[in-house]
């Protein structure tokens, strides 16, 4: 087996060397803005989404090889 | 127009609308929402990484959606349900079976090494229901106290240690003769066996199934990660802007990058799943649908999990930008130190991530199983068997060599330029060969909600113009060092260098010394090259050696890659003149009658 230097290797001893590691307490205002502001835009997106397709009438799902053939017949 | 073979094609299609949105947000939801976008976005800023984040959404992502749907439904119409027909129904000129080539190899190759990670995952997953990581770990921690920093870093080298062995990063060859052979078998057998039973009975059911299963299985593991004392801390790791680190056009290019590959455009399988829709069935929300299911799954799911719990448990070094050093070497540290049920919510994480492989790996053989049944008129079992023993052979090369997964590493850069270069191709064509404004009327056919009005602009100049951009810069910043990547000279003497002088490039500068260093002893003749170099030691030479065998599989990799390009577009070439062209106008025909 040959134990080459490569990015595992280096990922390892930077694993449990003792690095500079940051000190962080918790959420600064800027954080929570982001994290809630990102959180909600996606959401809502996604809620406007199932929204719309659910208020969508029923019929249109499975019902579609016969209106799919317009025969330019209009009477 | 009366070839019997042609009218005797029956058109699989979406069972329901429902169905049609989780395959697609399926197809998307995948280890990169998981495991990629949280260390993205950690190491891009944090907080502020969401301001691209949001623009490229907006200007690169849902347009480009848009655009590869619409194409893909009117592909549909001709009766083509793979990206090459689809593009050459649109363009009849030999560019389009280039980029046609480029929609059907993407997926095909990112098959062959995805499916070692799904593997992976079920490996883990079993490991962590089963007790197996539990008693590797257990040796490793022996006489530690839990809960000290010794004891989480031993616990931290083990489980890098575990995924060593289990992806053979070691050694070359060696994960034939362990278990992941048969887990790699298994998945396999999975993946071939739903494919085979068809868009709607195999994909589609799976899907409904697999996502809702998918997204509790995270919510459960997010409750518990958002339970865990002081978690605070690890959020605002994760979350606390670094406004700063916006001035570095590398953040924007990951950024776009990140949704680019997030929404698996580019790829093909949106236009081989959209083609499956009605000619009048919505895309215009159906995609925004999927779009928006996906980045349910990133933002909210992805970015609370992986990065808040490493940094709780591990600290700030923990968290690099690698999928694979995230998911495999950090996250299964962080289920393990977890308290109160870590092996059950370890066994479910990485059940979840198995899911989210499976019907992302789904995506990716049905286009080329589409193309052999559309080009060459192949039967299902036929072209089912035939994709198997071709996706077989590349994945057993990916398996095999797996030293520092370099193979995997180097196939993964070429798809990703081939992807964007696809992407591009395909907004190109519908803002300029379809005609923006056409395009988007055909959008709109049929749809819940109508285009905004600029969006002719956007996908015929904004969007083309942010991913030439992207283009530019992902080569700038990844071209150099993957070309020196292929050089065994320059690795040869690279290893030697760094394993003579230890000490030497460890500063801030240091790489780009050592780059320096490199070339210099390049340029020089054989003859007057350093001692340690032509004479090495035995550890040297070993280190050599190994640099070496990984340039030359850095350029068998890309080589491989550009032989499949030439095959796969001779293959589509022979296809467009026969059978695809036939089948294309004989949909013509039909159309023109039933108009007249």
């Amino acid at each position: 087996m040959h134990l080459q230097m490569g990015p595992i290797q280096i990922l390892l001893m930077q694993l449990l060397a003792d690095g500079s590691e940051q000190e962080i307490t918790g959420l600064t205002t800027g954080g929570w803005a982001m994290m809630l502001g990102s959180i909600a835009m996606v959401t809502a997106l996604l809620i406007f989404c199932i929204v719309r397709i659910f208020s969508e009438s029923k019929p249109s799902e499975h019902h579609h090889a016969p209106l799919d053939i317009d025969t330019g017949d209009h009477l | 127009m009366s070839d019997p073979d042609l009218q005797n094609q029956t058109k699989e299609s979406w069972g329901s609308k429902t169905g049609v949105i989780l395959a697609v947000a399926g197809s998307a939801v995948g280890l990169g929402n998981f495991l990629r976008f949280p260390g993205t976005a950690v190491n891009n800023g944090g907080g502020a990484f969401m301001v691209p984040y949001i623009i490229s959404f907006l200007v690169l992502g849902v347009p480009i959606v848009w655009c590869e749907w619409t194409m893909g439904r009117l592909g549909g119409r001709y009766g083509q349900n793979n990206g090459a027909g689809i593009l050459y129904a649109i363009w009849r000129k030999a560019p389009a079976k280039g980029v046609g080539a480029l929609t059907l190899l993407v997926p095909v190759v990112v098959y062959m090494y995805y499916v070692l990670l799904e593997a992976l995952c079920l490996r883990y997953s079993i490991a962590y229901f089963t007790g197996g990581f539990d008693s590797h770990i257990g040796t490793a921690v022996e006489g530690l106290t839990r809960g000290t920093a010794e004891y989480n870093d031993a616990v931290a080298g083990a489980s890098v240690a575990y995924a060593v062995e289990q992806f053979a990063l070691n050694e070359n060859g060696a994960m034939y003769s362990s278990s992941m052979f048969w887990y790699v078998i298994a998945c396999f057998l999975v993946n071939f066996v739903i494919i085979y039973r068809g868009v709607t009975r195999g994909i589609e059911t799976f899907c409904k199934f697999a996502m809702p299963l998918l997204i509790g299985c995270a919510v459960i593991v997010l409750v518990r990660v958002l339970t865990l004392v002081n978690i605070g801390s690890g959020l605002g790791f994760m979350w606390n802007p670094k406004w700063e680190l916006l001035k570095n056009p590398e953040v924007w290019l990951r950024a776009a990058g990140q949704i680019f590959f997030s929404l698996s455009v580019g790829f093909g399988l949106i236009l081989c799943y959209s083609s499956y829709l009605k000619p009048s069935d919505d895309v215009v929300l159906t995609s925004l649908s999927a779009s928006s299911a996906n980045e349910f799954c990133e933002v909210v799911l992805g970015g609370l999990i992986v990065v808040p719990a490493a940094f709780l448990f591990l600290g700030s070094s923990h968290t690099p930008e690698s999928t694979f050093q995230v998911g495999f070497f950090t996250v299964p540290a962080i289920m393990h130190l977890m308290p109160f049920g870590g092996n059950f919510f370890g066994g479910m994480w990485f059940g979840l991530l198995f899911l989210a492989a499976v019907t992302s790996s789904l995506s990716m053989l049905q286009p080329a199983i589409a193309f052999l049944e559309d080009g060459f008129g192949l039967r299902r079992p036929v072209s089912v068997t035939l994709l198997a023993i071709i996706t077989a052979a590349g994945a057993s090369l990916v398996m095999y060599f797996s030293i520092n997964a370099q193979a995997l590493d180097f196939t993964d850069f070429a798809c990703e330029f081939m992807m964007i270069v696809a992407g591009l191709a395909q907004v190109l064509i519908f803002g300029w060969v379809i005609g923006a404004e056409r395009g988007v009327k055909e959008a709109n056919r049929g749809s819940d909600f109508e285009l905004p009005r600029f969006m002719p602009y956007m996908v015929k100049y904004v969007t083309p113009t942010f991913l030439i951009a992207v283009l530019s810069m992902w080569c700038y910043y990844n071209a150099p060092d993957r070309i020196r990547s292929m050089s065994p000279d320059f690795k040869g003497i690279e290893a030697a260098l760094v394993t003579q002088f230890p000490d030497e490039f460890k500063g801030e500068d240091g790489p780009k010394e050592k780059i320096a260093r490199v070339h210099e002893i390049q340029l020089k003749p054989t003859a007057k090259r350093p001692e340690w170099y032509t004479q090495p030691s035995e550890e040297i030479k070993v280190k050599i050696a190994g640099a070496r065998l990984n340039a030359n599989i850095a350029r068998f990799s890309i080589v491989g890659v550009g032989l499949l390009f030439i095959i796969i577009t001779a293959a589509i070439d022979i296809a467009c003149r026969n059978r695809i062209g036939r089948t294309i106008a004989h949909a013509e025909h039909t159309q023109n009658l039933l108009e007249a």
